[in-house]
Order: structure tokens, then sequence, then C-alpha cells
């Protein structure tokens, strides 16, 4: 098993981004781009023309006419956590914006084609081993900044303190008692503070960071706040299982949604 | 089943994609509705994804008007930079706006219905499965569909790398 496999295709690759395969298919695409310049470089042409195009449509949709249909506005989206999978979820960021695209959003900010994605398709692994153990494992991206802390009483609170202009912020629950947070893509100036319940980041204006924090899956309340005045709570109470992640979109305005976990 | 709950939690998303996949916001009103009135009517045997269930009626009800395909185009032709959300306070932001929508709504024209139907609800967030479902295609060919589009709207939309940057 220690040859490459044979090419990944193009939809091989879209499955990949998309979080698509059984983990075994998954380890094999993936080992397989470690090893072909190739395969890799058009991974990343695939995930960054998804994005380009994900940013056109955002720009370009049209909001319905609020009068229209059964006798109801549209609400705007919120997180519903009492309905977490059901037919009531709200509208769903792109999966082209999920883990693996947060992840390789670090590349494209480098701005280098080849050496990081070695980085990035480790890092995916390690996303992939998680799914399979079903348990979180280190990230070994060599940038990161982590800062470790126990959430008091149950609740915490984590606050954005600049407007930020877009990234993501991920929640994972695990069962470890502490909290860990660290920036998983940034530009540099941005800074995790441990507050007494809460947990602040500090980023630059035009900062387009992703913040990975994972806390324990005891937490009986969780608010995301945003500096735009926008905020979010999670009423996590009895327990989603370790590994559910909650995923944000950062930008002037606050997107939550729950992460698949597969 | 309360409609209306889903009507409120689906309603917008759904006409966005309509919108885009038949490029006339009034075409897309109506499909919405009639999505939604066949959701009383005849609701879906399984109701655990609804919202699958939704958008693919929506698709479906885009295919039955190919008709309108061709009134389609001519609308891109003739909405040329008209149809600014009247939202936006700064003009220069609403003609850019304009610009975008148009070339938009111009690169989604050049795809394949399939095509445009895979890589628009692969934007709502849809998984592959949901998608082949709504096409009747298999699971394999949606990551084909999905990577073909992209390289189109590569291609019609080069202008947009400057945009937003
Ligand atoms: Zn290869």
């Amino acid at each position: 098993m220690n040859q490459p496999s044979h090419a990944a295709s193009d939809a091989d690759l879209v499955r990949l981004l998309d979080e698509e395969f059984e983990p075994e298919r998954r380890t094999e695409v993936l080992l397989h781009i470690q090893e072909c310049e190739a395969c890799s470089t058009r991974l990343i042409a695939l995930r960054e023309i998804g994005e380009r195009v994900q940013r056109a449509l955002d720009l370009a949709a049209i909001d319905p006419k609020p009068s229209v249909g059964p006798g109801a506005r549209p609400l705007p989206p919120v997180l519903d956590l009492d309905h977490p999978s059901s037919d009531a979820n709200p509208a769903q960021p792109s999966r082209a914006w999920g883990r693996a695209a947060a992840i390789l959003a670090a590349v494209a900010a480098l701005g280098l084609a080849l050496s990081p994605v070695r980085a990035f398709v480790a890092d995916l692994m390690s996303v992939g081993d998680r799914a399979i153990r079903g348990a979180p494992a280190e990230p070994d991206l060599t940038r990161n900044s982590r800062v470790s802390f126990a959430a008091a009483g149950g609740e915490l609170t984590i606050r954005v303190r600049s407007i930020q202009r877009a990234g993501s912020l991920f929640v994972r629950l695990t069962e470890a008692e502490r909290a860990s947070a660290r920036i998983v893509s940034s530009q540099g100036s941005e800074e995790l503070v441990v507050l007494p319940s809460a947990l602040e980041i500090v980023s630059g204006e035009a900062s387009t960071a992703s913040y990975l924090v994972e806390v324990p899956r005891s937490l009986n309340r969780l608010v995301v706040e945003l500096q735009s005045g926008i905020d979010t709570t999670l009423w996590l109470g009895a327990g989603p299982p370790p590994g559910t992640e909650y995923q944000f979109s950062l930008g002037p305005v606050l997107e939550g949604a729950i992460a698949d976990e597969r | 089943m309360n409609v209306e709950r889903l009507f409120r939690a689906h309603y917008a998303e759904l006409f966005r994609y309509s919108n885009f996949m038949s490029g006339d916001p009034d075409v897309a009103h109506d499909i919405v509705q009639d999505a939604f009135m066949r959701l009383q009517e005849r609701p879906p045997k399984h109701q655990e994804n609804v919202r699958s269930w939704l958008f693919t009626v929506a698709t479906n009800l885009v295919r039955d008007r190919t008709k309108l395909e061709s009134r389609r185009r001519a609308l891109l032709e003739e909405r040329r930079g008209l149809d600014a959300s009247g939202t936006d306070s700064d003009p220069l932001a609403s003609l850019e706006r304009a610009e975008i929508r148009d070339l938009v709504r111009k690169a989604l024209g050049s795809l394949r219905p399939k095509e445009r139907t895979a890589l628009l609800m692969r934007s709502h967030g849809f998984a592959h499965r949901e998608i082949a479902d709504a096409l009747g295609t298999t699971t394999a060919s949606v990551g084909t569909l999905i990577a073909r589009s992209l390289d189109k709207l590569s291609l019609a939309m080069p202008s947009l790398r400057e945009h937003r940057e």
C-alpha cells in the first residue's frame, strides 16, 4: 500500500472537497494526492474556482419579495438547535465553505502552490482519522497558536472583538473537560485572549482568519458574539455526541450551522 | 406537517435557487409558490428531508419550463444592468452588483441544465446523494458534473477575480 494509487479523477477531487467519501476511499485518494503534483494542483484549482463562484452567487443573489407566499415573511437564517438535522434546517452555508475549504483557505492565503499542499493534505488526513475514530485529533498545521482554558460554570462566550471580513469559526464538542482554541488560518494579526467564561478573538479589521475551538461536551451554554452585535446562543445541555461540530461563517454577519460528522 | 414553518425556513433559499436556475425572478416566484402548493397538496411520503424534496420539485418545475429557456436568454440581454436591487445605497456598488448579476446569469446560462442544477444545489449545501436524486442520476456522476460546471464558470467569469478582493 505504499505505492500511490491510480490518478484521482475530477469527480474524486470534488467528492474529497465535499467530504463525500467513505473513510477508506478518502484515505486512498489523499495518499495519491500527496504524491501527485498534478492532482494536488487540480484540487486547489477546483476549490478556488468553487469559492470564487460561490462569492459571485452570493453577490448576485436577489432577495425575494417578502409579501409573497402563504402569509409569512421569510425569516433570516438562524441556528435552529431544536431541529439539528430535520426539515427545519436553515439555509446552510455552502459546503464549499466547509471545514476542508477553511483549511485550504490557509493554503490559498499563503499564495503558494505546492509545499503547503502537503500540510493541507496532512490536515485532511487528520480530519479523516477523526471521522474514523470519532475523536478529535491534533491538527499538525504549523501556523497555529493554541490556548487552553477551563470553561467555568458550564458556560462559555466566544467573542469576536473586531469585525472580521471573512473566515470560519468551528466549535467542536469533546469529552475533555478543558477547552482549547487555535487559529487555523490567519494573516498574522489575530490573537486569542482567555477570560473567565469567555474567549476573546481579537482580529485585525481586514481579517479573514479561521478558528477552531474545542469545548467540553458538558458545557450547557455557548454564546457566539460578533462585534457587529449579532450573537447566537447554543444550548448544549443534554450533550450532542463528541465530534459534533458547529460552524459559523464570520464576516459582518454571523451564520451558523451544524456540520455533518461522518 | 407545518407548511408555514417550512415556508419560513426555506422560502428565501428556494427562491434564490430558482432564480439562478430560471434566470427570471418572476418565474422563480411562481416556481416557489408552486412547490409549496404541491407540498401542501401532495406532501412527500418520506418527510425526513423536505428541504431536498422542495429543491427537487423546484428543479423539475424549472425543467418543465424549458420553453422559458429562450425567454430567459432574451431576458439576459433585456435586463442587462437594469435590475440592480433597490436596496444598495451606493450607486456605484449597485452598478457593480448589476454587472455581477449579469455576468453570473450569463455564466449560468452557459451551463447545461444538469450542470447548473448540480452546481447550484451544491452551493446550497446538498449532499451528492440528494443532488443525484434530484437529477435522476448516479452519485458518481455528480462530482463530474460539478467539476465541469466549475471549469465552464471559471472561463465565463474571469473578471470576478478582481471583485471583492
Ligand atoms: Zn494524480
